[in-house]
C-alpha cells in the first residue's frame, strides 16, 4: 500500500503539484486523470523518486521518503512503464525483460502472457509500437516491483491498437495482483480501465472516487465536463426541496442538498429522451451520427439541450419535439454560475 | 530539478582547453600574414578567378547528375535499390586525388589508355580536368541530398497535378522541384565546399587554385604568402558556410512517396544510363591501378608506408576519441557546453592544407615541435575532432529519454545503469567515432605533406612522390590500398545508418 501525504511538488517557483493526498490499496488500478500539464506525469516521477519533492512524504510498507530523505529509485521496488517506452535499444526483448533477474522463470512467464515469444531475439527497434509497449510492460511485471506506475502507456499508439492494449494491461496487472497508478490524459480510458479514478486540474486533486461516481456525482463543473457531455439546465430548489426545471417540465425532490433556490442541474446527454411530439416545445437543431448512437442537439427557448438517443431513432432537422428525463440515480446540482 | 544548479563540471575545463585549441590555427594564421608584403594582387585575381569557376562547375555538374540519379534511386522501383544505392554514392568515400591521379595518367597522348588500346584520347588536366574529377566525386552530395528530400515528399501534389491534366515531366519541373529546391542547393553547396577546400585534384591536374597554390609558396619558403592565401581562402569558405546556413531545408511531413513501376528493357535502359559515372568514378581508376600491379609488380613498394600511415592514424584516433568525450559529455550538461562542441567544429571549415600551413608555423615557433609526429597528429585532431565529437555526441542523444531512469527504476544503482546503459550505448559511437576519424587520417594528404617527419612516408604522401616524379606505376599498391580502406569507410557508414546525414557532414570541408 502507498500513502501519499500532503505531496507538494515544485519547479522553481511555479508549483505543479498542490498538497496531494491519496492512498493506494493493494490490488487496485488508480487512474490519475487530467488535462496537459495538470502534473500528473510529475507525480508519478516523484513516486519512482526520479525527482525531489518538495514537502509532504511518500510512505511505503518499507520504506518512506520525505523531503530529507530521499530514497533512491532503485531502493523503492517500484515498476514503471514509460510512455516512449524506454526499450534498451542495445538488448533484445529478453535481455530487456530480464534486465536485472537472475533467473528466467519471470522473464518467460511474462513473455508466455504478452504473447511476445516469437520476439524474443529481436532488438527493441525491430518492434511495432504496440509489441514495444507489451515488451516494457513485461519488463516491468517479470521485475515484480511492489507497484507500478504507467506514464501515459497508449499514447504513442494507434487508435486502433489502444482499445485492445488497454484490456491486456490491466488483466496483466491483474493477473500478477500488483496495484498501479496509472495516468492518461484519455477520460474514455480513465473511466473504462480504472477501478478508481483521480482528476487532477493544476496539480491538485479534485475528485478521487469510483468511476461511476466520478461521472455522476462529479464535485465540480470541471470534472464534469473533463469526463464527458454535459447538460446544465436552469433550475430552481424550492424550500419543500422540490427541484423544478421549468423549461422542459422535469420535477423532483431532493433530499440531501444544501442548496436553495437558482441552481444548475447536471444531465448527461443519455439521461434525457427525445419523441417526435407536434405539441412539443423543442425542435431538432443538429444530429450527428455516432455509429451506435445519435447526438442530438434539441433547442428550447434560447437553450440548445445535447440528447443521446439510439442510433435508430430518425429525426428531421426543425422537427418539433418533446423531452424526457429518465434519471435513475441522485441528481447533481450546482450552485448557478 | 527544484532549483536551477548553476555548476562548473569538470567536462566543461577540459572541453574549454580543448576548445581554444580548436582556435589556434587561425590565431596563427592571422599573425603569419601580417608579415606578408602583399595583400592582393593580380596573381591572386587569377587565383581566385579559377578556384571560383572549379567551385561553379562543381555545383552544376553535381547537380546535374545528382539529381537525376536521386529521382531514379528514390521514385523508381529498380531491383537491387540499396545494392544501387551503395554503389552510386560510393564515389564519396573515394578521396578525389586517387580519381585525379589516375586520370592524369590515364589520358591524353602517351597516357594509359594509348597504351592498351591504341586510342589516342584528348589529356584530362587544368580546370576541365579538375571540374570533371570534383563532379565525379562530389555528385553524391547532391544525390544524398535531394533523395532525403524526395522521400519525404507525399505524391499526392503530383497525383493532384496529373489529375488536373498535366503529364508527369512538367508535373515533376513545377510540383516535385520546387519543393526540393533548398535540399538540392545545400548538396550544390557542399560539393563546392569539396571543391574549395581539396588539394590533391587541382595540384595534379595542374589547375591553380587556393589549395594548390598555398602548397607551391610553402615550397618556395613564402610561408607568410602562403598564410595571406590560407586566409583568404578561410574568407571564402566561410562566405559559402554563410550562404549554407541561410539555405534552409524545410521539413515536410513524411508521407508515402511516389513510385514508379517500369517495364524490363525500362529499368535495363534506366540502369544503363547510369554506368558512365561509374565507370569513370570507380572502375576507371580501380582499373588503372590494378595494370600497374600487374605490369610492375610489388617490389617497389615499402611496407613501412602503410605502416606509417596506419600508426599515425590509429594516434590520430585515440586522441581524437579522448578529446571528444568530454566534448560531447559536456554539450549535453548544458549551453555552455553545446557551445563549446560547436566551436570544435571549425576543424570542419578549414582545409587540409591551411590546417598544415598553421600548423607549420607553430612547429618553426616551437621547435621541439618541428617536424614531429605530436604535430602531425595534433593537425589531423583539429580536423577530425568534429567526427568524433558528432559520432559520439549522436550515440549519447539516444541516451536522452528515459533509458536511464527505466534501468534505476528497475533497481540498478546509478553505477550499474552507467555500466550496462549508459556505455554500452555511448561505446558504438565511440567506436565508430575513433574508426571515421582513423580512416580519414589514413587518406589524408595535404596536411600530411606539410607537416609528416623526414623519413617519414605515408600511402598518401608516397602516392603524392610518385605523382612529382613521373613513375606512375609505383602507385598500384598505395592506390589500392586507399581503395580498400575508403570501402571499409563506407561499410561503417552504411553499418552505422547514418550514410546520409554524416557523410554529408564529414565531407563538407575537405
Amino acid at each position: 500500500m502507498i500513502t501519499i501525504k500532503n505531496l507538494s511538488i515544485n519547479y522553481s517557483k511555479i508549483t505543479v503539484v498542490d498538497n496531494l493526498n491519496l492512498e493506494l490499496a493493494s490490488d487496485e488500478i488508480l487512474m490519475l486523470v487530467g488535462p496537459t500539464g495538470c502534473g500528473k506525469s510529475t507525480i508519478l516521477k516523484a513516486l519512482a523518486g526520479l525527482i525531489p519533492i518538495s514537502s509532504g512524504e511518500i510512505r511505503h510498507q518499507n520504506w518512506v521518503a520525505s523531503t530529507t530523505k530521499n530514497i533512491a529509485p532503485e531502493k523503492r521496488n517500484v515498476g514503471m512503464v514509460f510512455q516512449d517506452f524506454a526499450l534498451f535499444p542495445h538488448l533484445t526483448v529478453e535481455q530487456n525483460i530480464a534486465f536485472r533477474l537472475s533467473d528466467n522463470t519471470q522473464a518467460d512467464r511474462w513473455i508466455d502472457i504478452l504473447g511476445l515469444q516469437d520476439f524474443r531475439h529481436v532488438k527493441p527497434n525491430n518492434l511495432s509500437g504496440g509489441q514495444k509497449q507489451r515488451v516494457a510492460l513485461a519488463r516491468t511485471l517479470a521485475h515484480q516491483p511492489a507497484f507500478v506506475l504507467l506514464d501515459e502507456p497508449l499514447s504513442n499508439l494507434d487508435a486502433a491498437l489502444k482499445d485492445d492494449l488497454r484490456w491486456e494491461i490491466r488483466s496483466a496487472l491483474k493477473t500478477a495482483r500488483i496495484p498501479a497508478i496509472w495516468v492518461t490524459h484519455d477520460q474514455e480510458e480513465a473511466l473504462s480501465v480504472g477501478d478508481r479514478i483521480g482528476v487532477l486540474r493544476a496539480g491538485k486533486l479534485e475528485q478521487i472516487d469510483k468511476p461511476e461516481s466520478c461521472y455522476n456525482q462529479p464535485v465540480n463543473r470541471f470534472v464534469a465536463r473533463f469526463l464527458g457531455e454535459t447538460n446544465f439546465m436552469s433550475a430552481e430548489i424550492s424550500t419543500d426541496k422540490n427541484l423544478v426545471v421549468t423549461n422542459i417540465g422535469f420535477e423532483q425532490i431532493v433530499e440531501h442538498s444544501q442548496l436553495s433556490g437558482h441552481v444548475d442541474l447536471l444531465l448527461r446527454p443519455e439521461d434525457i429522451s427525445v419523441q417526435a411530439d407536434e405539441s412539443g416545445k423543442g425542435r431538432v437543431f443538429s444530429m450527428r451520427y455516432e455509429g451506435c448512437s445519435r447526438l442530438y442537439q434539441i433547442q428550447i427557448d434560447d437553450n440548445l439541450i445535447k440528447v443521446r438517443t439510439r442510433h435508430d431513432i430518425n429525426l428531421q432537422q426543425g422537427q418539433p419535439v418533446n423531452l424526457k428525463v429518465t434519471i435513475n440515480r441522485p441528481i447533481t446540482v450546482f450552485e448557478k454560475e | 530539478m527544484i532549483r536551477k544548479i548553476i555548476r562548473w563540471p569538470l567536462s566543461y575545463s577540459i572541453s574549454l582547453v580543448i576548445t581554444l585549441l580548436a582556435f589556434l590555427p587561425v590565431i596563427i594564421l592571422f599573425t603569419l600574414a601580417s608579415d606578408s608584403v602583399q595583400m592582393f594582387d593580380a596573381r591572386n585575381l587569377d587565383i581566385l578567378s579559377n578556384t571560383l569557376l572549379l567551385m561553379l562547375f562543381t555545383g552544376l555538374g553535381a547537380a546535374l547528375i545528382g539529381v537525376p540519379l536521386a529521382l531514379l534511386l528514390t521514385y523508381v522501383h529498380i531491383p537491387w535499390r540499396r545494392f544501387w544505392l551503395i554503389l552510386l554514392t560510393a564515389p564519396l568515400a573515394l578521396p578525389s586525388y586517387l580519381g585525379a591521379f589516375t586520370f592524369y595518367a590515364a589520358f591524353g597522348s602517351g597516357g594509359e589508355i594509348e597504351n592498351v588500346l591504341g586510342i589516342t584520347t584528348p589529356a584530362v588536366n587544368g580546370l576541365f580536368g579538375s571540374s570533371l574529377i570534383m563532379v565525379l566525386y562530389t555528385y553524391p552530395f547532391v544525390l544524398l541530398s535531394t533523395r532525403a528530400a524526395l522521400s519525404s515528399l507525399d505524391a499526392s501534389q503530383v497525383y493532384a497535378a496529373r489529375t488536373l491534366g498535366m503529364s508527369l515531366l512538367p508535373s515533376i519541373w513545377f510540383v516535385v522541384l520546387p519543393r526540393i529546391r533548398n535540399a538540392i542547393a545545400g548538396g550544390t553547396l557542399l560539393a563546392a565546399m569539396y571543391a574549395l577546400s581539396d588539394f590533391g585534384t587541382p595540384a595534379m591536374m595542374g589547375l591553380t587554385t587556393f589549395t594548390s597554390e598555398i602548397y607551391v609558396e610553402y615550397n618556395a619558403f613564402g610561408l607568410s604568402q602562403a598564410a595571406m592565401l590560407s586566409l583568404q581562402l578561410l574568407a571564402v569558405v566561410a562566405l559559402i558556410l554563410y550562404i549554407e546556413s541561410k539555405v534552409k531545408v524545410s521539413q515536410e511531413s513524411p508521407g508515402r512517396h511516389l513510385t514508379f513501376w517500369p517495364n524490363y528493357w525500362q529499368t535495363k535502359l534506366l540502369l544503363l544510363s547510369t554506368l558512365p559515372v561509374v565507370i569513370l568514378a570507380i572502375f576507371l581508376p580501380l582499373a588503372i591501378f590494378s595494370l600497374w600491379l600487374w605490369r610492375e609488380g610489388i617490389g617497389h613498394f615499402d611496407i613501412n608506408y602503410a605502416i606509417n600511415s596506419a600508426y599515425a592514424s590509429l594516434l590520430a584516433a585515440l586522441v581524437a576519441v579522448i578529446f571528444a568525450l568530454p566534448l560531447a559529455y559536456a554539450a549535453t550538461k548544458g549551453r555552455v557546453g553545446r557551445i563549446m562542441e560547436r566551436i570544435t567544429f571549425i576543424g570542419f571549415g578549414i582545409p587540409g592544407i591551411v590546417m598544415g600551413t598553421a600548423l607549420v608555423y607553430a612547429g618553426l615557433q616551437l621547435p621541439f615541435l618541428y617536424q614531429t609526429l605530436t604535430l602531425l597528429v595534433l593537425a589531423y585532431v583539429l580536423r577530425f575532432l568534429p567526427l568524433a565529437v558528432g559520432t559520439i555526441r549522436s550515440s549519447t542523444e539516444s541516451l536522452d529519454g528515459s533509458l536511464v531512469s527505466a534501468a534505476r527504476v528497475l533497481g540498478a544503482s546509478p553505477k550499474e545503469a552507467y555500466r550496462r546503459v549508459t556505455l554500452p550505448l555511448t561505446m558504438r559511437g565511440v567506436v565508430a567515432g575513433g574508426a571515421l576519424v582513423f580512416l580519414e587520417v589514413m587518406r589524408e594528404l595535404p596536411a600530411t605533406l606539410l607537416l609528416g617527419p623526414i623519413e617519414f612516408e605515408t600511402l598518401s604522401t608516397y602516392l603524392w612522390r610518385v605523382y612529382e616524379a613521373g613513375y606512375f606505376g609505383r602507385a598500384a599498391i598505395p592506390g589500392l590500398l586507399l581503395f580498400f580502406i575508403s570501402g571499409l569507410g563506407l561499410a561503417i557508414m552504411f553499418s552505422t545508418e547514418r550514410w546520409g546525414s554524416t557523410t554529408l557532414n564529414e565531407r563538407s570541408s575537405r
